[in-house]
């Protein structure tokens, strides 16, 4: 199938998730998910940069038009996808390469969560500081917290996501 | 220019990807300003759309809650009526005993100075820094931007967007959002203030310590230059802080809305009470 027409129709059951299910699954003070970040995690690694930017920017901008977050998940998801090709290279020594090509979902679960993890954190320590932006240092320890146990919500969601979705579609 | 070209050509990952957060970060900037919001109408309009259809699926699940809540509202304004009514029947029977007093009936109708109108919260947040209410009525209903919001407990925000169909409400428990206040009877008009951390307090700062405050008075509007009418609870005083170095009390205020359940609010609108006190200075005139 287009890869173009592929992904654009995973982009919407993700965002249908994200506005109509994550965003009120929010645990009162202490955390908020954000479970369509796993679409752009789960971006063919080979794709070009450009296109994976814009991607990002786009999926985030979308989000954003409907919490009345304006630009806050566009400038975090653009930040996580462009920090995620030097992540991927920092941790791939336990990474099966097959073929040439890097294909996401036949990783290891192990793999996987260290994957996952440091790039959902850090466009969430982006998301929550540039929300509190004006008030920061006001509840900086608070705001952390927040940033943690949300990644963590995040986390879980994503990881369940992927072992239930894309690991039994690749193993056919 | 010739290198200035090859020289972006060369990086153009790297400025496509400062490009991109450059925009982001002015969209951020421009649509978080403090007391307004720059949305377009239209996607205000197809976000709320979604909204609401999500809430009329999820509002079956708390049809009860909703009742008991209804039912409370009733009861406490019934008793209001009540005294109202009490309050009617003297000053009638006055003003039949002597016609001089036909002012009296001037400030009876003083209430209809304020028009209230009914409305449903959509989609509101309570955990983050600025907090919106998407709210079920817009500019076709007759809502304007600036339009005071009351939950039937008390005061819970104000209008900053409106779209046709729906508009947008920033609510008071926002960051830098100021509310005129005052305590009860006292001669203080101090400034209420979220306190940033959770959806159930607020601070009244700067209230000199002679001041006779305790723990469970009201915390009412002033509705000095403000978008509230006066004597709509804020919330309830819960305790004081001394600054010994300012000499100054700081107040914790209890709010008196129920910031994480937000579902029947009211719009107020204040345009009557412009338009009647411009007659009034008029008339003085």
């Amino acid at each position: 199938m287009n890869l173009a027409l592929r992904l654009t129709g995973i982009w919407l059951v993700f965002a249908a998730f994200q506005i109509m299910l994550f965003d009120s699954m929010a645990i009162s003070q202490l955390a908020r998910p954000f479970g369509f970040l796993l679409f752009l995690l789960m971006l063919p690694v080979n794709l070009s940069k450009p296109i994976q930017y814009l991607v990002a920017f786009g999926a985030g901008l979308f989000i954003d038009i409907f919490t009345q977050t304006m630009g806050l998940h566009a400038f975090s998801c653009v930040l996580m996808i462009a920090i995620r090709p030097y992540w991927i290279s920092i941790i791939s020594g336990t990474l099966n390469r097959s073929k040439e090509e890097l294909t996401l979902p036949h990783q290891n679960l192990s793999w996987i969560a260290s994957y996952l993890f440091p790039l959902i954190f850090v466009h969430h320590f982006s998301f929550f500081m540039l929300e509190a932006a004006g008030d920061v240092f006001g509840h900086f320890f608070q705001n952390l917290l927040e940033i943690f146990s949300s990644s963590l919500y995040t986390f879980v969601i994503c990881f369940l996501v992927y072992g239930i979705f894309y690991q039994r579609s690749s193993a056919r | 220019m010739l290198r200035l070209l090859s020289f972006l050509s060369k990086n153009q990952n790297l400025f496509l990807f400062l490009l991109l957060e450059a925009v982001a970060l002015s969209l951020v900037v421009r649509f978080n300003a403090p007391q307004r919001h720059a949305m377009g109408d239209s996607l205000l309009e197809v976000s709320a759309a979604v909204q609401m259809r999500k809430r009329n699926i999820s509002e079956y699940f708390y049809l009860k809650e909703g009742n008991i809540q209804l039912q409370e509202e009733n009861d406490s304004l019934r008793q209001i009526l009540d005294s109202l009514r009490g309050k009617l029947h003297v000053a009638e029977a006055l003003i039949e005993s002597d016609s001089s007093r036909v002012g009296m009936i001037d400030s009876l109708r003083s209430h209809e100075e304020f028009v209230y109108m009914p409305c449903r919260a959509i989609r509101f947040t309570h955990s983050l820094s600025r907090n919106y209410i998407t709210l079920d009525k817009g500019r076709l209903h007759g809502v304007k931007e600036k339009m005071g919001l009351i939950s039937p407990q008390g005061i819970a925000g104000f209008v900053v967007k409106t779209s046709p169909n729906f508009s947008l409400a920033l609510s008071i428990t926002s960051y830098g959002v100021g509310i005129g206040a005052k305590v009860e009877d006292l001669p203080i008009k101090p400034t209420f203030t979220w306190n940033g951390e959770d959806p159930e307090h607020g601070t009244l700062k700067w209230i000199p310590l002679d001041v006779d405050l305790k723990p469970g008075m009201k915390v009412l509007t002033s509705g000095i230059r403000s978008r509230f009418p006066p004597d709509l609870v804020i919330g309830y005083i819960e305790g004081l802080k001394e600054d010994s170095q300012d000499g100054f009390h700081e107040v914790s205020v209890r709010l008196a809305t129920d910031f994480r359940s937000l579902n029947k609010l009211y719009l107020i609108s204040l345009e009557h009470k412009t338009e009647i006190d411009k007659l009034r200075e008029d008339l003085k005139q």
